[in-house]
């Protein structure tokens, strides 16, 4: 039986909500441009979650999980377009792969922190990007893979929409339940005071490479569904860039608020799709946006809108 | 239960304990009073084989077992915890979370959630406050509640007293005093001769890192003019 001091997690309700209604709703008044628009900021939305679970709760900055994104999209496509097997194994084994490459990564990176593990993480990625790069009997080179589409029951562009959208719903939900977990406290223990965590009987090397790992799951689970979301893969998609810009979602969203991530990656992926409509200087709008966000909202869209409302509430409160 | 033998730890170059050695019997509450700068924190520090300082010989026997060579993680697993001095609470995590994080609030054996909260009430009342937004003396009940949950059979506490009003000193006193009765054994860092004189069963003075003085409580308290000369107050 639970203490009658056992914490209150309240599940989000709200956050999920919002999300599935403004993306659930979108199909009736949307052009398929702007579904598959949507779709995009959706998987990475759960890509900066991942990227937020380590940076925001347990202090580490990652530079590596766009590989392992990556690394998901071109298993994933490998398997069906090469191999020519199942998209369903293929789903499957590109999150195992991520997983496995996120372990590899943890074990070399979780013993160092700060600018070093940024560094680490840097530098994995660029072993990902190097071998994806050269090895062209497999990748396809600077070519890349081209995939043959989607298993037919989610074939459909909606459809394919649709389950995109529960399936990150469904993992937010996870994220969060972990991140509120006795060991996601551990994690936040963990970013506070390492010599303390383990004064405390913890071993913080081995709480960093399972944190690490299951966020390579959830980087894994958004690299498979943009796999099918884009059938096709190259380098670029596991280049640091894809690494940047899933923590720049994460810091424009809100770094440790979770579902800041579907607000930064909607930000970033809206601008990037709309801006460049009107001018090829796109890149420098988005950075003036990122700049703005540093210095007006430097706890992110997400985090300064909650802080908003939070003194809004207190004012209101004091009044007689 | 805890024996220190003959221990020589450093900071880089810097010799801080020369040859320390004591010891804590189960149960017992002992205290080692000293100045600054005497090597008290050092000595808890090297205790809990903390990264910083460098013990580079003499010997750390709990219960017959080498401590050196373990990791921080590895002694508490031991069941010995740390207070650390300045209480260093977690500034993200609330009352609750600190607790809980240690063990699940559904666990009901050893020291519990419920316990802590009975033995500190004032906790109970704050458990959705952050460490940050605890006023001195709530978190010094935090820092001993967060270490009783690891269970511990002996808790090294460094300098618990310090900063704190004389009344909330007065309840840390009878808190300490309580713990000792339960059969733990505490091994007590202070400045405060009479805090420590009014919970300890023993003390030790440390001088430049090493012990100069051993007294039993009794025994100071018939005669405090002894370890009134080993502590420089005259």
């Amino acid at each position: 039986m639970a203490s009658a001091y056992s914490p209150q997690r309240r599940i989000p309700i709200p956050a999920l909500a919002s999300i599935l209604i403004i993306f659930g709703a979108l199909p009736l008044f949307a052009s398929s441009y702007q579904i598959s628009v949507a779709n995009e900021i959706l998987i990475f939305a759960l890509l900066a979650m991942s990227i937020d679970v380590l940076a925001g709760y347990a202090g580490r900055t990652s530079l590596g999980h766009g590989a392992i994104f990556g690394a998901s999209t071109y298993i994933v496509i490998y398997w069906i377009s090469v191999a020519g097997g199942s998209p369903w194994i293929a789903l499957l084994l590109g999150v195992l792969a991520a997983t496995m490459l996120a372990s590899v990564f943890a074990l070399l990176a979780v013993r160092v922190s700060g600018v070093y593990f940024l560094l680490l993480t840097l530098a994995l990625g660029m072993i990902v990007w190097g071998v994806c790069l050269r090895w062209t009997s497999v990748t396809g080179g600077e070519n890349g893979i081209r995939g043959v589409g989607r298993p037919e029951i989610i074939a459909d562009p909606l459809v394919f929409f649709y389950t995109t959208l529960v399936t990150v719903l469904i993992f937010s939900f996870i994220i969060w339940r972990f991140v509120q977990s006795p060991f996601g406290l551990t994690l936040r223990g963990i970013r506070d005071s390492e010599s303390r965590m383990s004064s405390l009987g913890y071993s913080t090397a081995s709480h960093m490479f399972i944190a690490f790992t299951i966020t390579g799951i959830f980087a894994g689970v958004a690299g498979a569904l943009y796999a099918l979301f884009n059938n096709f893969v190259s380098p670029s998609t596991v280049q640091l860039s894809q690494s940047v810009e899933g923590l720049l979602m994460a810091i424009v969203g809100g770094i440790g608020t979770l579902f800041g991530a579907f607000v930064g990656s909607a930000a970033i992926i809206l601008l990037e799709n709309f801006v460049s409509d009107f001018t090829p200087r796109w890149p420098m709008v988005l950075g003036f946006m990122f700049i703005g966000t540093m210095i007006f909202a430097p706890e992110g869209i997400l985090g300064a809108a909650s802080k908003f409302f939070r003194s809004g509430w207190k004012k209101n409160r004091i009044k007689p | 239960m805890l024996e220190v033998k003959n221990l020589h730890s450093f900071y880089g170059d810097a010799h801080v304990l020369h040859g320390t050695t004591l010891h804590v019997k189960p149960g017992e509450v002992v205290a080692l009073l000293g100045r600054n700068g005497m090597g008290k924190t050092t000595l808890i520090r090297s205790i809990m084989r903390l990264a910083q300082p460098q013990v580079k010989t003499g010997s750390l026997l709990w219960k017959g077992e080498e401590l050196l060579g373990l990791s921080p993680h590895e002694v508490a697993k031991r069941r010995i915890a740390l207070v650390p001095q300045g209480r260093r609470l977690f500034p993200s995590l609330s009352v609750t979370e600190h607790l809980t994080m240690l063990k699940a609030a559904s666990v009901k054996e050893g020291w519990t959630v419920d316990r802590v909260f009975e033995m500190f009430p004032r906790l109970a009342e704050r458990r959705s406050h952050r460490g940050n937004q605890l006023s001195g003396g709530e978190r010094q009940m935090l820092a001993v509640g967060r270490a009783l949950m690891i269970d511990p059979e002996l808790v090294l506490m460094d300098e618990p007293s310090e900063g704190l009003a004389p009344v909330m000193v007065q309840h840390l006193e009878t808190i300490i005093a309580n713990l000792g009765k339960t059969g733990l054994g505490i091994l007590l860092v202070e400045q405060n001769l009479y805090s420590a004189l009014a919970v300890a069963d023993r003390l030790y003075v440390l001088e430049t890192g090493k012990v100069v003085h051993e007294v039993s409580a009794a025994e100071v308290r018939n005669d405090q003019s002894p370890l009134m000369r080993f502590l420089g107050v005259h």
